[in-house]
């Protein structure tokens, strides 16, 4: 059973305000307490994943799949069914807004209908383009997100575990980080060796971020007696940092990850305006040069859809690291 | 119930307009300060304020404010998705988004527009261009085989790219083509990231002027005419037909201006849009590449309905009725209004080759203005003598032996032949065509002007 309420590892990921509270949660929590599971869990989390829907998923009988898939649907099945009919809903207020025409200040009199829109899908899902935009652009994502996972989780530790490292980093990260993607097209084309990695760069850059700062923010929030506790134990500043500050860190990594995700996708339409051949910002751009509204919804939902289940799973593949978190609480 | 209510709602949000009588009439325009064609519709008016002398003042007017906004867009579709939004009542644009612009809106159910005047046009397509890195090895539109070309897809430049390689032994296929806005592919030829880049004027000429660019082709041989035109939406131009007069008044006037002191006003026109006056001067000077005439002429049409059979054929857009479309109406009117013969520049076409033949070169000298020269060894000894003083050029002009267009004279191929004589050329196989035949030799500015440098 997913842990219910589970504050940090659910929601936390859409700020970093949901955040801090996992860690005031978790501060709180008797201190003997988390040495107990910090110990554990840096070794556990990578060798056994703790996590109930990892664990023993492929010795289950067929029978007790069945019987966890239909836990799985219970549990989850009110809420399933109540987002299934609010996107419904949405959908028909969409499609009575362009029936009537509707325009009381805001105007749908031209603007695709659900069904227009639905057509001029399925048109593209016959045409073999349309997978090479959106292959394309996952691989741009792909790419410049891990880059800016790597980077920005050894930036975010090294800032926060090194006052000069801080000092020295912190302004870049402030200056750079209010500038929207678009406005580096020109640069980005100017200074990268070809197309694609100036559209690598954009991506990167929209997902660094806020993986830097939240990286930052969850070893700061370490507490400091932890540290101590493990020192006084005789541990090592790179055992500290492995098995210690890291697990400490993660859910609020965790948390940036997935923001980076979501940044990193609405950057890649502002990169996709350079390469003007493939990807689905590209896609979406090209359909405005033309005033195709359908193909610019179209463009737009893929991207929201293929955002949402990028997101996903990124959390889906945090989750093992933080099995410890559960237990503490 | 709810639904009939819910429909009740509806009906009456409707059925809400505006006033029969407003005191405030809004004029909206959408123009494109870096697209040179359309500035006799666009930024001269706007900042000569020429439709404010125009719009009518009497009769049913009497009591009018006009309150008049311009917004500035880098192309047409943009233009004419506010145009859709009812946010913007007229549009000034290329060819090719005119036709995207009227066939969207024919698509609506009650929405409409026309086309009321043109702003300007090359007869045979110059001002499209596509262009290399400077430091390129394409000299000829044949080398593009497997390359890949950016264009900004939907605008002239595009549909003239299409073409040409229709017309060349190439097609569609054989090279990679991509879409990038003028900007965005301005930057990556200057980086030398592209292998070439069709572009709709200023950029082409921006592009060579700035030494990051060299045209390789020019639009004139694809031979289908470039223009420009004005859209008003249909609803605003019946309410108020008097203020599309008008606004057709403004461009006739704008034009006039131009003709009047070409280098003054491509001076002014600098300070408005920030793109070089040697550049401008290249579009509206005389034997530049624009002929500024707002007439439509049943060539246009003809021109325009190809235009929509190549984007039929490659983006699908909707069709097109021309008759509904297309009016002459208003721009009839404003040639009556102002007394002149509209019959008489209808039946004018400026054919560059034969109109700019025999026209003197050009060199314009930072201080003191333009001066013109009519043979070229005049004009070469005139830049050599200059340049042994050390006098600042702005640019000089030259024109296009095989077709007539005004080139600079940096980036022109000269030849010369045995003979002492001298010829120029856009590109560099027509230029060693000649060559070979005068017996002559291709060089290029720098050289031609070496061998009239002062002695002493």
């Amino acid at each position: 059973m997913p842990a219910p309420a589970g504050v940090p590892r659910q929601h936390n990921a859409d700020s970093s305000q949901g955040n801090r509270s996992a860690m005031s949660v978790k501060a709180r929590a008797s201190e003997l307490e988390i040495l107990e599971t910090a110990e554990i869990s840096a070794g556990e989390a990578r060798a056994v994943p703790s996590a109930p829907f990892e664990a023993g998923g492929p010795r289950r009988s067929l029978p007790s799949l069945a019987t966890h898939a239909l836990g799985l649907l219970q549990s989850h099945g009110p809420s399933f069914t109540v987002s299934l009919g609010a996107l419904l809903a949405g959908l028909v207020l969409w499609h009575l807004a362009t029936l009537y025409k509707f325009n009381f200040y805001i105007d749908f009199e031209n603007t695709p209908s659900p069904v227009q829109v639905g057509k001029s899908f399925l048109g593209h899902l016959s045409t073999q383009d349309f997978y090479i935009h959106i292959g394309v652009s996952m691989q741009r994502i792909v790419t410049g997100y891990l880059l800016a996972a790597g980077l920005g989780i050894t930036v975010g530790v090294a800032m926060a575990r090194s006052r000069i490292a801080r000092a020295a980093i912190y302004p870049y990260i402030e200056v750079l980080r209010p500038i929207p993607a678009v406005a580096w097209i020109p640069l980005a084309i100017l200074m990268w060796p070809t197309e694609e990695s100036s559209i690598i760069y954009i991506t990167f850059l929209g997902a660094l971020f806020p993986v830097v700062l939240n990286t930052l923010h969850g070893v700061e929030q370490t507490p400091e007696v932890l540290v101590r506790a493990a020192r006084s134990l005789g541990a090592t500043r790179l055992q500290i940092l492995w098995h210690v500050i890291l697990p400490a860190a993660l859910p609020s990594i965790a948390a940036g990850l997935a923001i980076g995700m979501g940044v990193s996708w609405f950057s890649l339409l502002a990169g996709e305006i350079i390469s003007g051949q493939y990807g689905i910002g590209y896609f979406t751009w090209n359909a405005y040069s033309l005033i195709n509204y359908p193909d610019i919804v179209v463009g737009m939902l893929i991207i929201g859809g293929l955002g949402t289940l990028s997101t996903y799973a990124v959390r889906l593949f945090m989750r093992p690291f933080l099995g410890w978190q559960r237990r503490a609480r | 119930m709810k639904y009939r209510s819910l429909l009740l709602g509806l009906g009456l949000a409707l059925t809400v307009s505006v006033p029969a009588y407003a005191k405030t009439i809004d004029i909206a325009i959408g123009h494109q300060s870096m697209c040179t064609d359309t500035y006799m519709a666009g930024i001269v008016v706007k900042e000569l304020e020429l439709l404010e002398k125009h719009l009518p003042t009497g009769g049913d007017y009497a009591d009018v404010t006009y309150n008049i906004s311009w917004s500035d867009y880098t192309s047409g579709g943009p233009i004419t998705n506010q145009m859709l939004a009812n946010k913007l009542n007229i549009g000034v644009m290329g060819d090719y988004p005119l036709i995207v612009n009227g066939a969207k809106f024919q698509e609506t159910e009650s929405l409409r527009t026309l086309y009321v005047a043109g702003t300007g046009y090359n007869l045979k397509g110059s001002g499209n261009a596509v262009v290399v890195p400077v430091a390129s090895d394409i000299y000829s539109f044949d080398d593009l085989k497997g390359k890949a070309v950016s264009t900004p897809v939907g605008s002239a430049a595009w549909g003239m790219l299409l073409k040409a390689l229709q017309d060349s032994d190439i097609g569609v296929e054989q090279v990679s083509l991509k879409n990038q806005s003028p900007a965005v592919g301005a930057a990556n030829i200057a980086a030398g990231k592209i292998d070439a880049h069709a572009d709709f004027c200023p950029w082409s000429e921006l592009m060579e002027f700035r030494g990051t660019g060299r045209k390789i082709y020019d639009g004139s041989e694809a031979g289908v005419p470039y223009l420009h035109g004005v859209v008003v939406r249909e609803d605003f131009a019946k309410e108020y037909p008097e203020v599309v007069t008008a606004f057709v008044k403004a461009i006739i006037d704008a034009g006039a201006w131009i003709k009047a002191d070409p280098m003054k006003a491509v001076e002014q026109m600098e300070k408005w849009t920030g793109v070089e006056k040697e550049v401008l001067y290249i579009y509206f000077s005389k034997g530049g590449h624009l002929t500024l005439d707002p007439t439509i002429k049943d060539e246009w049409v003809e021109a325009l309905k190809f235009d929509h059979t190549v984007l039929a054929h490659e983006q699908a857009i909707p069709p097109l009725d021309f008759e509904a479309w297309i009016t002459e109406d208003f721009v009839k009117a404003a040639y009556a209004e102002m007394g002149h013969d509209y019959a008489a520049d209808k039946a004018s076409l400026v054919d560059p080759v034969a109109a700019n033949s025999g026209l003197p070169n050009e060199i314009w000298h930072a201080r003191d203005g333009i001066s013109t020269f009519g043979t070229l060894p005049e004009f070469l000894k005139a830049v050599a003598e200059l340049e042994a003083t050390g006098a600042k050029l702005n640019a000089t002009y030259v024109y296009d032996k095989e077709t007539g267009l005004k080139l600079f004279g940096k980036t022109a191929f000269f030849v010369h032949t045995p003979d002492g004589g001298y010829e120029t050329f856009l590109r560099k196989p027509e230029a060693d065509a000649y060559a070979a035949e005068a017996g002559g030799e291709v060089i290029d500015m720098a050289a031609a002007v070496a061998t009239f440098a002062p002695t002493e």
